[in-house]
């Protein structure tokens, strides 16, 4: 019951808009502004003819390998500077810099050393996203209690086993907060990338469609991101639950 | 501010946006007008023509505005956000074709004879490995472009077809004009379609012009640029539409006497150029007459590469 609630819940505020927009869409002669009815009928046909393994295929990888390489190196780097407070004070200035870099404008430097193929747009993805993921982590590495690294020396656990049961789980609340804030960053970094230099992927199409005054199939293109960016916000909460499922008992009890 | 109220103010800012712009009358009783540009070399025309007071003439007082280019102008026209713009006949002819109301109403750029008597071309493609020396060694080759789907592919394609090669074997990648130089010399590209003030600067380092890629290989005495409008505005205030041909006619009619103003006046547009390369441009040729054959010859193009539905709509995009 509490599960059927839940999902009503969710879905009311869509489908309100949704009828929102198809009503008062629906006469509509606006070259710009199609009736979201015609937005509908051109999805068949322009995205699952061969568009989904062609453009939609290439962006989703990009995402995954930037994502992942952003991953890597945050949750690396951020645990280290997290550890050690000198290191600490010497990087923070320069991450202050470095984050507040937009890097749609880095792309063109970006494209100078990385080319013009798939690792530029990855290197861009990697650079946007790695912020909030590593400064997380940072945080979360400080943030273990002085007393449970003591206390898990004198119980002789290994370095190994401290890194994995200490330091990685007990930064873990910090590194999924910032790891959802890098999948959207993400998202959005893939349809940039995609607008130089490119020649397949999802923000390349939109960007076409736009260009060769195909709107209703732009929007089409705008929607199914939308809809990316709803099944990979699903699919992170299913890993959230399980990765941080001790964090969220130990809060219940608490 | 939580979620729901910070969306309801961005809808409420766009709402705000989209309702602006359109003309309204100045303190000096002139009618005021926007049009879109873009940020290239040809816009200092404009400047020259404020200057000679050929607007002002017309009751008009024109502001500028430089867009990404010629499709992202269009839209900007249609909802009657700026009253004219340019853009290319590529783009023109295509938005027809989706059922975009845009009529031309006076040329602006194309190739053709300039004042001083030579025959040139606006874009061409530049390379600078000396293998590739004309169309048809472009085969297998990647060719950076400002815009897919607009005159640089179009007119590269018809080069490489009528040279007896293969078009489909030529990759396209889009990336802007500054970004190209770089591109070329990092070798991720083979040859980039540019234009002035690129070509200038690149020739003096050393990369070399391929044969037949000029526009004008393609399409003899090429439109390059068209000053445009929406059906509304010309449905709605003739008289604007009238006095804007007008005005931009006189400009036109002085510029291509008079390119030394033009250069002149390019500063006010590309303030960073280094002033040795300004006296070496190659200016545009301005025309003066909108022709009809070139039009024609981009829509059987455009038919032929299946971007339109034929037939083109030249009658539609003619004033």
């Amino acid at each position: 019951m509490r599960f059927i609630r839940s999902i009503a819940t969710a879905t009311v505020l869509p489908v309100l808009l949704v009828a929102a927009w198809w009503f008062t869409s629906l006469g509509s002669d606006d070259f710009f502004w199609p009736p979201l009815r015609d937005i509908l009928t051109e999805v068949p046909s322009t995205w699952f003819e061969g568009r989904l393994g062609a453009d939609v295929a290439p962006s989703l990888l990009r995402l995954s390998a930037g994502y992942s390489l952003a991953l890597a190196i945050g949750i690396s780097a951020g645990l280290a500077i997290g550890l050690s407070a000198p290191l600490r004070q010497y990087c923070e200035p320069v991450f202050e810099f470095l984050r507040s870099i937009p890097p749609p404008v880095l792309v063109p430097i970006i494209m100078l050393f990385a080319g013009i193929g798939d690792s530029m747009k990855i290197v861009v993805i990697a650079f946007g996203c790695v912020w909030p993921i590593l400064l997380n982590s940072v945080e979360g590495a400080r943030s273990i209690d002085e007393v449970l690294h003591d206390t898990a020396r004198v119980y002789g656990l290994g370095p190994a086993a401290r890194f994995r049961h200490l330091l990685l789980r007990g930064a873990s609340p910090h590194i999924v907060t910032g790891a959802r804030q890098a999948l959207s960053i993400a998202i959005i970094l893939v349809v940039i990338s995609e607008m130089f230099a490119a020649s397949n992927g999802l923000g390349f199409t939109i960007v076409q469609f736009q260009r060769s005054f195909a709107i209703p199939q732009m929007w089409s293109g705008i929607l199914l991101l939308g809809a990316i960016g709803v099944i990979l916000a699903l699919v992170f909460k299913l890993v959230e639950n399980r990765v941080l499922a001790w964090y969220f008992g130990l809060r219940r009890k608490q | 501010m939580n979620r729901v109220g910070r969306t309801l103010s961005v809808l409420v800012a766009l709402t705000l946006v989209a309702g602006c712009g359109g003309g309204g009358e100045s303190a000096d009783g002139l009618r005021e007008v926007t049009i879109g540009l873009v940020p290239a070399a040809v816009t200092a025309a404009i400047h020259v023509g404020i200057d000679q007071k050929f607007f002002e003439q017309e009751g008009l007082k024109p502001s500028i505005e430089t867009g990404q280019g010629g499709a992202a102008l269009l839209p900007a026209v249609a909802s009657g956000q700026m009253e004219f713009a340019s853009s290319t006949p590529v783009s023109l002819l295509m938005a027809r074709d989706r059922g975009l109301k845009v009529r031309a109403i006076t040329p602006w750029t194309g190739d053709g004879t300039s004042a001083d008597g030579t025959v040139k071309s606006s874009n061409v493609v530049l390379a600078k490995d000396p293998s590739i020396r004309s169309a048809r060694d472009l085969e297998g080759r990647t060719v950076a472009i400002n815009a897919l789907r607009s005159v640089g592919d179009l007119t590269i394609r018809e080069a490489v077809r009528h040279a007896g090669g293969n078009p489909d074997k030529v990759t396209f990648v889009e990336m802007g004009f500054a970004d190209m130089p770089g591109a070329l010399a990092q070798g991720h590209v083979d040859g980039i379609w540019t234009a002035e003030p690129f070509i200038t600067t690149l020739v003096a380092k050393g990369h070399h012009a391929v044969k037949q890629t000029d526009n004008s290989d393609a399409v003899p005495d090429m439109a390059t640029q068209l000053i445009f409008t929406s059906q509304k505005l010309i449905d709605d205030d003739p008289d604007l539409v009238a006095a804007m041909t007008r005005a931009l006619g006189k400009t036109l009619a002085y510029v291509k006497d008079n390119p030394d103003k033009v250069r002149a006046r390019i500063p006010t547009v590309f303030a960073e150029l280094d002033p040795a390369i300004v006296k070496r441009l190659d200016l545009d040729v301005y025309e003066t007459q909108l022709r009809r054959e070139p039009l024609e010859r981009i829509g059987r193009l455009l038919e032929l590469e299946k971007w339109i539905k034929p037939p083109a709509d030249i009658a539609g995009l003619l004033p």
